[in-house]
């Protein structure tokens, strides 16, 4: 029997007239890496932060049990699903250390997870009382995952979690996202072929908001169906 | 001594920044942290003063005034928000729009209810005392100290675990969202905080000034003045802009007329939001 942690039917999102998402069905089992690919506009983006609750949409979200369609994404949230916004999402003008203790909802009993984290990237200790808007673009991505992690989530949504970093970051972030991987079920959305490859797992390609091709990472590319759908 | 070596009185000029600073603090809540551009403030500030002068008529003194007044102004800020603002957040034209029309409707409610006929709010304490020559009255120096103390208060408060909340909650209220806190939630606060300290400006400042329906409007271009200069969302820099136009203008009311001190001080607001930019990127 399988043990859904998500899943979604019928998945619709659109901006005024115009849709963006229409009838996407997809699932995660409990522990398992699910890769969105798709070009720039395929939608990957809107189908995340739906199921996130921060964008109205039509069709149903069942998480961990729960039907969350209706669901603030704040109330999401605390029901253990963690999403990394795209881009270097922080707080202006509120330091690294604040972050921190925002993340963690200022229980203590998050210390050591939060801890254990933060260790997969020392520079950022070195760095608490820095407003975070300071941190270069990759240490900004470090704290994205520090704080989507910190309060022990039962699924993450990754957007992009290595676009625009130097490779030096990159690499950084590549493991980490593999010990993501090991830890909890992840949903991850990817322009970079590279580092859905690193992560393997199973795959969904996306075009204008529908998926087009699926199975796993590894025998999509060996096939060239990635390649062909997304150009490389 | 003091007062023969300065040619105006300073404690008029300390009480008119404290007069400033109270009228504005309200809307650094709703135009400098939530981006409303809120032309209602001055109304809640009449509320306030006019919900003072309601329990000076029902209770023979203002005192209670003084409570009751935030209270009033800060459950009808949150009514407002909850009707009204939550849905026009990024839209400034439209909450503009709004906000006017909802002031308009306020001031022909006190003018129904009250009638146009100034009114009087009592000075709960009464008195002055003489400093180094200078004249100070005892409830101007209780201005003084309120503004001070809310200021004070708010800076305290940014740093306990509220004030991060809804810091995030209106800096990146996506992330705030997705990260378990409710921007909704924040909001409704903090424009309720922002109308209820209005609403306690509008009460401490009446005991000075003449209340009439049109009270709350010679509070709204100063506030939008000292929150802007001051640049929105900052209270120290609130603080520094209602020095500088509040200062200037006690000063210059002592050598021109009001109008011509009011021109200045205008005049003054210009070139600092013209120079403030190029002071901070010389500083950063």
């Amino acid at each position: 029997m399988s043990d859904q942690i998500l899943s979604v039917t019928g998945l619709g999102v659109g901006y005024g007239q115009t849709t963006i998402v229409s009838n996407l069905d997809l699932t995660v089992e409990r522990g398992e890496v699910l890769t969105m690919l798709g070009l720039n506009g395929a939608g990957k983006t809107t189908v995340l932060k739906a199921i996130a609750g921060l964008l109205p949409h039509s069709g149903q979200v069942m998480f961990d049990g729960h039907d969350v369609s209706r669901w603030p994404g704040n109330r999401i949230n605390r029901a253990g699903l963690a999403y990394v916004p795209q881009g270097m999402g922080v707080y202006p003008g509120i330091s690294v250390g604040e972050h921190l203790r925002l993340a963690r909802h200022f229980q203590d009993d998050r210390l050591d997870i939060q801890s254990e984290v933060l260790d997969w990237f020392p520079i950022l200790k070195e760095r608490l009382k820095q407003d975070a808007q300071s941190l270069s673009g990759g240490q900004r991505k470090m704290l994205s995952f520090v704080m989507a992690l910190s309060s022990a989530p039962s699924l993450v949504l990754l957007d992009e979690p290595t676009e625009g970093v130097a490779p030096v970051v990159r690499e950084q972030l590549v493991e980490a996202l593999a010990q993501v991987v090991r830890r909890t079920s992840v949903l991850l959305v990817e322009q970079n072929l590279d580092t859905a490859l690193a992560i393997g797992g199973r795959c969904h390609v996306i075009e204008q908001g529908a998926i087009v091709e699926s199975g796993m990472i590894r025998d999509l590319h060996a096939s060239g169906v990635i390649e062909a759908r997304l150009s490389v | 001594m003091l007062a023969t070596l300065l040619p105006v009185d300073s404690f008029t000029v300390v009480a008119l920044v404290a007069t400033f600073v109270l009228a504005a603090i309200g809307l650094h809540f709703t135009l400098g942290l939530l981006g409303v551009v809120n032309m209602v403030h001055g109304e809640f500030i009449l509320i306030g003063a006019f919900a003072t002068y309601q329990v000076q008529d029902s209770l023979g003194s203002p005192t209670w005034g003084f409570v009751i007044a935030p209270i009033v102004a800060g459950l009808f800020g949150a009514f407002v928000e909850i009707v009204l603002v939550r849905r026009l957040y990024l839209r400034p034209l439209d909450t503009l729009l709004v906000t006017f029309g909802l002031s308009l409707i306020i001031r022909q409610g006190v003018q129904l209810i009250y009638s146009p006929n100034p009114k009087q709010v009592d000075d709960p304490i009464g008195g002055s005392f003489l400093v180094a020559g200078y004249n100070v009255p005892w409830w101007r120096l209780t201005v003084v100290i309120a503004a001070i103390v809310l200021v004070a208060a708010w800076l305290l408060f940014d740093r306990t675990t509220i004030g991060l909340r809804w810091r995030a909650a209106v800096r990146n209220p996506e992330l705030a969202e997705a990260m378990g806190y409710s921007v909704r939630t924040a909001r409704t606060w903090l424009f309720a905080i922002g109308c209820a300290t209005a609403g306690l400006a509008g009460a401490m400042l009446a005991p000075i000034n003449t209340l009439t329906p049109q009270y709350g409007l010679r509070f709204l271009v100063n506030s939008f003045l000292v929150v802007i200069l001051g640049k929105p969302g900052s209270l120290r820099g609130l603080a520094i802009a209602a020095v500088v136009l509040g200062g200037s203008l006690g000063v210059l009311q002592f050598h021109v007329s009001t109008v011509y001190a009011q021109m200045i001080m205008l005049v003054i607001a210009v070139v600092a939001a013209r120079l403030r930019p190029l002071v901070t990127a010389k500083r950063s």
